[in-house]
């Protein structure tokens, strides 16, 4: 919204040593934010009003003219292109250095020029290159026409149409809950509080005629409760006084004709709507009522809209004329209206707000409803009306007028203690300033006893805005400067420490792949293509979908995998190898039974992971690796292997499933053919890892088990055997535990296959750990181990010793 | 010459020779050449004989001392010559890059949000996190939203599929924002509270460089006895002393949300130009960062509190825009990208 500095001060008087700047800061502090400062005369810089003294034709080109142009401090000769260049004519003259704009709106600096061998000084303006195209029309070819202004040559433009002027921007939406300051009375009062200067009234017009038979029926109490009409005669649409029309221009209104520009400029002054139909379209009576389904309405911008019974409208005794609150219709203000009827009316604020957003209509209108105007606007918005019009048409006398109330709103008064405002506020400041401050934003107040603040809302603030003793606090609170508050520190009461497990064990586990495992943590979106989802096995059933996804088939994942499986694809594109996870909630469909209040779907949080390389059993290794030590470290309940699973994204051999406590928890594979094919995966090995982190236990404090240092050394003794592929390590590794007690662990050293192994089989070097309690072990004592577990390999596996040591 | 100038001569040479030995190998010539058997001592040891009985006694005496003096020499010389020697071989370059491990690491925006948690943990706050897909009734009903709030449209929420016709409870969304789930948590508990809630949230919107749909936010809030507004700097410093590594002057001016009331609008000095206006801060001097204020008195019923009696202050910040303006990234998009090259350059 657009407020004028001028026209602010029709309603206070500022202190003149308060500076624009200033007045933007303390609206943006303490009211609403003002987005931008802009002295709009500094925009009309060199620019003056001059008179033209004489036209000749260009000597090169005679369809242009060479004009001398007297600006005040003597004349100049400037060359013109325009069609209605004249002797005589006042006209808008841009001095060398004057910015104006182009045809296509960009700003040019004025100089001198030589146009076909006339020098040219300076240049005529039209209202679109001085940027007045709101404020004047001019034709196609045509300068702007000040001849209509009294102003003398050598005047600042500026001056001259009274832009000499500030104009603040508000951002709207700090004006969303504050209907009363969307007009500039309501500025002024804001500022008149903040300055402690008095509030200046709009001018009222005084006593009104009976209603003369003309009959107003709000049939719709619920929408409508307050129904002005004034019935004004001896009017006329002529042009409004240009100062109205300025006015209107700086806050970005076009002026159209008096009976027009006067709703807006009462509107945009004291922020109530109105709105004046031909006194023809209504003879008799006015009916506000809901629209019966099938009847038809064209709006003053020829829109065409249907109406139905959700929609109030503003009818005579036959059809409506208007969407209530919105817009008219097409019969408004004629060139011939000589009548008309003033509508100045309080209409519920959400129906309006409905119905201007079904119909794709957002009116200055419709905005200002639907944040709720005050009932009692009505009187001043109509008074306004009505003593300007009799200033700017002394014929007119208003014929006849009803107010018709449907219901009147209870006044709202509040109770507040002087305690709690001054505890909220963190000073104790007293009840009698905290008083004047309330009166000098016209709430009204008193001071009880007992230390109560008894508040009486005006009327403006009670739509909504002010009703509980917060609200009180937040006016004086504001109007006081929340910044001259200072900081008061809390005060709390130290009772226990904050001990989080979940919150610790999900921060272990992202830190231990981050900085243990070296992998990088990505976030990727709740949301996934259907091609992800399909690559990574997952059906539609198992996933959540969103009634506008953000593009289209993308579905909420149930996991992480598809999501990384994309990551992967993409960063192939720029790095060979890495490693990457993600930490993230996953959605689920709801489990059944339907229970509890919202029913929400299932949203776990997982970690999934991915270690990219050239060679599968190395990937798959490396991620094995890292998830081996991922419980000791985090401290939580033991991690286990548990054999096969059938993962849809998983290597039909390469795959283990992960429990923790017997439960299933995750799943740790190379990621299959066919899900590398589906998301572009060339020429790497992935091995993917997912796990539900909310199914893992954290351990209540650290969980460490020392075991006393053995009390002789330990000897180490290396069995490299040849075995057939299908033995495995686990199997080498149980059995060899199991062949002497003096065999204190069994660990792997080596797999290979190759010359001089026979193809069918592999060479298995395993470790074996050898110790006693009693003594060190000698020769002898190793040899015998060692033999008995080369024996039971050779039994149970059919292992061939390659070499012992 | 006589005896007593050629020990004298000797161990003046010798003792040269062993400190200017730089090698094994030249200790060895050394000890050959004075101490061998064709040494120059071992000459004068040879020649002893030949003398008279008392000075023969005393020169034997000198030079065998001086046979000790340098073989200790020798000795001391080639310990410290092996204890002096390096271990690399001679095409070693020291300026060769370390040989790297796998350099992993946390995602900017949690590195960000876990020196918050660190931050809050000290003034004893809980941590939160709620659910992410959420209900009306929690993230509009609970915060006070009026019933035709325009949030609560399709146009800015991403409501679940197959509860279009659901209302409260039952109509599901990604949440919006984080504040309803400070309802659940309040829900939960008895007061008094401090706890921070970090967390994802979703905004069905034309995403371009300085608008996502999916981005993260961090929420404070306090509720005790008696919480002045103007302990909510507290928040609000802790934030930004943590994310910029120094106080940061900080406004708090009128705003208007439904959740709280009185409701902040909270700036932050801009950092570009310290306050004296630039075109970050478009001329202002200060960057709007976050809302503020006591939660609703609506808000403190839904959340099963007795407003009379407690007191709040409330603060949520953008977590994707704080971290571009601390390290100055120009698009937020880059942090759903996943993309390493981006991602790798966080520590």
């Amino acid at each position: 919204m657009k407020v004028s500095l001028d026209w602010l001060r029709d309603f206070v008087d500022l202190p003149a040593d308060v500076t624009p700047q200033r007045i933007a800061e303390r609206l943006t502090m303490s009211t609403v934010e003002v987005e931008q400062v802009q002295e709009i005369g500094r925009e009309l810089d060199n620019v003056v009003v001059a008179r033209i003294r004489g036209v000749e034709p260009h000597p090169a080109n005679p369809s242009i003219a060479v004009a001398e142009v007297d600006h005040g401090g003597g004349s100049v000769k400037v060359v013109c292109g325009a069609t209605n260049v004249a002797a005589g004519m006042k006209v808008a003259l841009a001095r060398e250095g004057a910015v104006v704009r182009n045809a296509h709106g960009e700003p040019f600096t004025v100089g001198r020029a030589a146009i076909r061998g006339v020098e040219s000084v300076g240049m005529l303006c039209s209202p679109a290159e001085c940027g007045l195209n709101h404020l004047f029309a001019a034709g196609e070819k045509e300068i702007l026409d000040l001849s209509a202004l009294d102003a003398q040559p050598g005047t600042a433009l500026a001056e001259a149409i009274g832009y000499d002027d500030v104009v603040f921007e508000i951002d709207n939406k700090s004006l969303t809950n504050r209907p009363d300051l969307w007009g500039h009375h309501g500025i002024a009062r804001e500022l008149a509080a903040m300055f402690d200067r008095p509030l200046k009234d709009p001018p009222q017009f005084g006593a009104l005629p009976p209603a003369g038979g003309f009959d107003v029926r709000i049939e719709a109490p619920e929408l409508c409760p307050r129904y002005d009409a004034t019935h004004i005669a001896g009017v006329s649409a002529v042009p409004s006084p240009f100062w109205m029309q300025a006015r209107l221009a700086k806050v970005g209104q076009r002026p159209i004709n008096l009976l027009v520009d006067l709703t807006n400029y009462v509107m945009f002054a004291v922020g109530q709507p109105l709105h004046a139909f031909d006194a023809r379209e209504v003879p008799s009576q006015i009916v506000v009522r809901r629209a019966r389904a099938g009847e038809r309405l064209v709006l003053l911008d020829e829109t065409k809209v249907d109406l139905d019974d959700n929609t109030l409208v503003i009818a005579n005794h036959e059809k409506p004329l208007a969407l209530a609150g919105i817009m008219g219709g097409d019969l408004g203000i004629r060139p011939d209206t000589t009548e008309v009827l003033l509508e100045v009316a309080n209409f519920t604020a959400i129906p309006v707000r409905k119905t201007a957003r079904r119909l794709g209509l957002r009116t200055e209108s419709s905005t200002r409803y639907e944040k709720g105007i005050d009932f009692d606007r009505v009187a001043l918005g109509q008074q306004m009306f009505l003593a300007l019009i009799r200033d700017a048409q002394p014929s007119s006398r208003v014929v006849r007028h009803v107010d018709a109330v449907a219901a009147r709103p209870r006044p709202i008064t509040v109770d507040v203690g002087t305690e709690f405002l001054q505890r909220k506020l963190g000073i104790a400041l007293p009840a009698e300033e905290m008083r004047a401050l309330l009166e000098r934003l016209q709430f009204g107040c008193t001071v009880r006893a007992d230390g109560t603040l008894h508040v009486d809302v005006p009327s403006w603030r009670s739509t909504g805005d002010v009703s509980l003793p917060e609200d009180i606090v937040e006016e004086v609170a504001r109007l006081y400067g929340y910044d001259n508050l200072g900081f008061t520190p809390p005060v709390v009461r130290l009772e226990k420490p904050v001990i989080q497990l979940d919150r610790r064990k999900e921060r272990r586990v992202r830190e231990y792949f981050a900085f243990r495992a070296g992998m990088r943590e990505v976030v990727s979106y709740p949301w996934v293509a259907p091609q992800a989802l399909d690559a990574a096995g997952i059906a539609e059933s198992e996933t959540i979908g969103l009634t506008q996804p953000p593009m289209t088939g993308a579905r909420l994942a149930p996991s992480l995998i598809p999501a990384m499986l994309t990551n992967v694809a993409a960063n192939l594109r720029h790095v060979p190898r890495f490693r990457i996870f993600e930490f993230s909630r996953v959605f689920q469909p709801a489990p059944a039974p339907d229970d509890g209040l919202e029913h929400l779907p299932r949203q776990p949080h997982h970690v999934a992971g991915a270690v990219v390389g050239d060679d599968a059993t190395t990937v798959f290794l490396e991620a094995k690796g890292i998830l081996e030590k991922l419980d000791r470290t985090v401290q939580i309940a033991p991690l286990s292997f548990s054999g096969d699973t059938a993962v849809a994204w998983g290597d039909p051999r390469a795959r283990l499933a992960i429990t923790c406590g017997g439960q299933p928890v995750g799943a740790l594979a190379v990621a299959s053919s066919r899900a590398k094919r589906k998301t572009g995966i060339r020429r790497a090995e992935v091995a993917l890892f997912e796990l539900d982190v909310d199914a893992l236990t954290p351990l209540p404090s650290r969980d460490n088990d020392p075991k006393p240092l053995p009390t002789y050394p330990q000897v180490e003794y290396d069995i490299s055997m040849i075995v057939a592929h299908s033995v495995t390590w686990a199997d080498a590794q149980s059995i060899a535990s199991e062949a002497d007690a003096m065999i204190r662990a069994v660990t792997f050293v080596d797999q290979y296959v190759g010359p001089p192994i026979p193809p069918d089989r592999k060479s298995l070097t395993i470790r074996l750990h050898l110790g006693s309690d009693t003594g060190t072990l000698v020769r002898q004592q190793i040899d015998e181990v060692a033999g008995r577990a080369v024996a039971a390999l050779g039994e149970k596996l059919g292992a061939v010793i390659r070499e012992g040591s | 010459m006589t005896m007593n100038e050629r020990l004298s001569a000797i161990s003046n040479e010798a003792m040269e020779a062993i400190a200017g030995a730089a090698s094994s190998a030249d200790l060895d010539r050394v000890q050959a050449a004075y101490l061998g058997k064709k040494g120059a001592l071992t000459a004068v040891l040879k020649d002893l004989p030949g003398l008279a009985a008392e000075e023969r006694a005393r020169v034997g005496q000198d030079a065998n001392a001086l046979k000790g003096q340098l073989s200790t020499a020798i000795d001391e010389r080639r310990e410290a010559l092996v204890d002096a020697a390096s271990s690399v071989p001679p095409e070693f370059d020291i300026t060769r890059p370390g040989i790297g491990m796998h350099a992993g690491g946390l995602h900017p925006i949690i590195q960000m949000r876990y020196d918050l948690d660190d931050a809050f943990s000290t003034l004893g706050f809980e941590i939160y996190d709620g659910p992410e897909i959420s209900s009306e009734l929690y993230d509009f009903d609970s915060l006070n939203f009026p019933s035709d709030h325009p949030a609560r449209d399709s146009m800015d929420t991403y409501w679940l599929e197959g509860c279009e016709t659901e209302r409260g409870a039952r109509r599901q969304c990604l949440r919006p924002h984080l504040t309803g789930g400070s309802v659940r948590y309040m829900q939960m508990g008895k007061p008094p509270f401090r706890f921070a809630y970090p967390g994802r949230v979703y905004r069905n919107e034309t995403t371009d460089a300085s608008h996502e749909r999916a981005f993260f936010q961090y929420e404070a809030l306090i509720v005790d006895k008696s919480v002045p507004f103007s302990a909510g700097r507290l928040l609000v410093n802790t934030i930004l002393s943590t994310v910029f590594g120094r106080d940061v002057p900080v406004r708090m001016r009128a705003g208007f949300f439904p959740f709280v009331e009185p409701g902040f609008e909270i700036d932050m000095q801009c950092l570009v130009c310290e306050g004296a206006g630039c075109s970050v801060c478009k001329r202002v001097g200060w960057l709007e960062v976050m809302p503020g204020g006591p939660p609703h008195p609506g808000v403190m019923r839904a959340a099963g509190i007795d407003h009379t009696q407690w007191e709040g202050f409330y603060i949520n910040i953008g977590l994707d825009r704080l971290t571009m303006m601390r390290y100055g990234i120009g698009d937020v998009r880059l942090f759903h990208s996943g993309d390493l090259r981006f991602l790798e350059q966080f520590a």
